[in-house]
């Protein structure tokens, strides 16, 4: 396995580097680091999700590989990204879809292309190893936003659009953007009251805590956390909260935003409690504002969240304020 | 980062059971599935010639824990510090040992040397308590597993109540040839010749302490790992982090046990379309590490488990025609 390169402290360097946003007619790297779409047909919807953002979509050699439940070998998919990250005629790069496999590539990503020519790199679920890698070793601001697959809503692609192709502040992210429209408003369960202010870091919980132990590991101190995943047991996401917890970084984390967690529950084990009850325990204890019910992660609606961008947390409002531009 | 503790520290054996001795049961994690299987444990225990006595939260339930953090942690250091428990038992695995961690006495723990036995989710506790205290442990059935085969039980027996060395690990018996649910007990992924002390366990759990001040320390080590109910691209997930993390390069060697239902979906949850197999991830990850590795040996959550001892010296020989398994030393004092 190859040696990654050193990564600097947080505090070395505390200004992250902004990539150039996408401007429309630009060239954009469609990849699958992880595991290949679903079918054909889903990989044509990405193209037009693409167009739609008046972006030229750029597939991939080899997207629609296959080896076990990867979009191919390793070889194959870094050599997708690795093609892109060097090509200068690409301004960005969009996951296709998540799945499992793109841990596997982090030690063999081009950073030295990434240094030369910082560009957008957007995804989530497995893709977080990814942003989180590059984020912890190029001090990129990577963007948590939806894998192409997943963009199902409206609000999902104009937050998406708004964060890679405005040059503007973000927009606000609230909970209660999940029921516009809806019955009775959702409000957010704040286990935790009070507010916090720092950079944006997280993402999938499954693979945050995959980072953990390795030169790739982010460092939370006085960062505005926020975690979500997807049809994961809820005695299992316990788990990966308690690494957090016992690595001291969750009491170094300025706040916690917890975003959704589609499709997660007991998941026919025996545990009766929530994830809300499970992580709301863990949190009193050390006093830190948090919130559930934000829309970021893998539901019908969510925002995109850009690494390292510096925002404002009202745990008590269930509010994420993007406090600065994300591109330059 | 991280506090990195360095391997050097003083290993201490406990003393070994002996008839007549009272055991203390515990239950760091998930309670028994109903108090009828603790009756189980104590004639089991009895006919072993144990006493016990039983932590007062044994049978709580808090979501899936044996009672909040709190209780399960006054069960544990009130049975530790108990003069008349000589070993500590917990009764189940499952899940929340690693919650007990930032507020466990190791003060405590390290001036009563005892046996503490179990695996799964107790591996938290097997691996905290040796790093830190320098405490042989015991990765072996817990209180309500370990009649489960004769097997599981020779080699309990022989691992807590004798201060003999271990010698050689042999296979069970198979059972049930015309049916097997898992792989031969010795299936060679890289040949070779090892030596080192073990250390190890459940994978989900060594990959839970990853990043904390009790992260497994591997180097030189004879490193053996299992799980269950996981998926191949989970296992995959776990050793690629293991591997980033520079902790199976510089291992001795690694065995890996049975994985218990590790087929694609049968973990319920998760599952990824064309997933590959838990050996072919074994193989594709482990085997061009240049150390030995073998798949398949019995220990983990199976019925057949032999009691494998953290710290203790053992030698590996892995060759087309045999697998050696030799653990040279006692695992207690006499």
């Amino acid at each position: 396995m190859k040696k990654a390169p050193r990564q600097r402290s947080r505090r070395e360097v505390a200004r992250p580097v902004k990539p150039p946003a996408l401007h429309p007619g630009e060239r954009v790297g469609l990849v699958c680091p992880a595991s290949r779409p679903a079918s054909p047909a889903v990989l044509k919807r990405c193209l037009r999700v693409v167009e739609e953002l008046e972006l030229a979509p750029v597939l991939g050699t080899n997207v629609l590989a296959s080896q076990g439940c990867m979009a191919g070998s390793d070889e194959q998919r870094l050599a997708d990204l690795n093609g892109f990250l060097a090509d200068d005629s690409i301004a960005g790069i969009f996951c296709i879809t998540g799945g499992y496999g793109s841990l596997r590539l982090i030690s063999g990503l081009d950073y030295a292309a990434i240094a030369r020519r910082p560009k957008i790199i957007a995804g989530c679920d497995d893709n977080c190893h990814l942003l989180l890698a590059v984020h912890a070793v190029s001090h990129l601001v990577t963007f948590h936003g939806p894998n192409l697959d997943q963009i199902a809503s409206r609000y999902t692609f104009e937050h998406f659009r708004n964060a890679v192709m405005k040059k503007g502040s973000l927009k606000r992210i609230a909970a209660a953007d999940l029921s516009a429209g809806e019955v009775a408003d959702r409000e957010p369960y704040t286990p935790v009251p009070g507010t916090a202010a720092g950079a944006l870091l997280g993402g999938n919980l499954t693979a945050l805590t995959s980072l953990f132990g390795t030169p790739f590991q982010p460092d939370l101190t006085e960062a505005i956390l926020f975690l979500e995943d997807r049809n994961e047991r809820t005695d299992i996401l316990d788990r990966w909260l308690t690494t957090l917890h016992l690595s001291g970084q969750l009491a170094r984390a300025s706040g916690v935003a917890f975003g959704q967690f589609a499709g997660c529950g007991s998941r026919g084990s025996l545990n009766l409690l929530s994830i809300e009850e499970l992580f709301g325990d863990l949190l009193e204890k050390i006093g830190k504002p948090c919130c559930f019910g934000l829309p970021v992660g893998q539901g019908q609606r969510s925002a995109t969240l850009p690494l390292g961008i510096r925002a404002s947390f009202d745990a008590t409002g269930g509010i994420i304020e993007i406090g600065e531009p994300a591109t330059s | 980062m991280a506090i990195r503790r360095t391997d050097t520290f003083r290993l201490v054996k406990p003393p070994a059971l002996r008839k007549g001795d009272t055991v203390g049961i515990v239950a760091p994690s998930t309670p028994p599935f109903e108090p009828a299987d603790l009756e189980f444990t104590y004639k089991w225990l009895a006919r072993l010639g144990l006493r016990h006595k039983t932590g007062r939260h044994v049978l709580s339930m808090w979501g899936d824990y044996a009672g909040r953090d709190e209780a399960r942690l006054e069960d544990l250091h009130s049975i530790w510090a108990d003069p008349e428990v000589k070993a500590v038992l917990p009764v189940r695995g499952g899940n929340g040992c690693a919650r007990l961690l930032p507020a466990l006495n190791f003060d405590l723990i390290a001036a009563n040397p005892k046996i503490l036995i179990g695996f799964s989710d107790i591996t938290a506790l097997l691996l905290a308590v040796h790093q830190r205290t320098g405490l042989v442990t015991f990765h072996g059935p817990t209180a309500g597993a370990f009649y489960k085969s004769a097997y599981t039980h020779h080699h309990y027996v022989k691992a807590l109540m004798q201060a003999k060395p271990l010698g050689l690990v042999t296979d069970p018996e198979p059972e049930k040839p015309w049916k097997p649910e898992h792989p031969p007990a010795r299936v060679v992924i890289s040949a070779g010749r090892a030596r080192g002390r073990l250390t190890g366990g459940c994978m989900t759990l060594v990959r839970q302490l990853m990043g904390t001040p009790y992260e497994i320390q591997t180097r030189g080590r004879l490193v053996f790992l299992e799980d269950v109910q996981e998926e191949p691209h989970n296992i995959d997930r776990m050793l690629t982090q293991l591997l980033i993390a520079g902790k199976l390069a510089d291992a001795a060697g690694i065995l890996v046990g049975q994985c218990v239902k590790c087929k694609p979906g049968e973990s319920g949850r998760n599952a990824l379309p064309l997933s590959y197999s838990v050996e072919a991830v074994i193989r594709e990850r482990l085997g061009s590490l240049g150390i030995p590795v073998v798949y398949g040996m019995r220990f983990g959550h199976g019925d057949d488990q032999f009691t494998v001892p953290l710290g203790v010296m053992a030698s590996l020989e892995a060759s087309d025609r045999r697998v050696r398994l030799k653990i040279e030393e006692s695992a207690t004092t006499a």
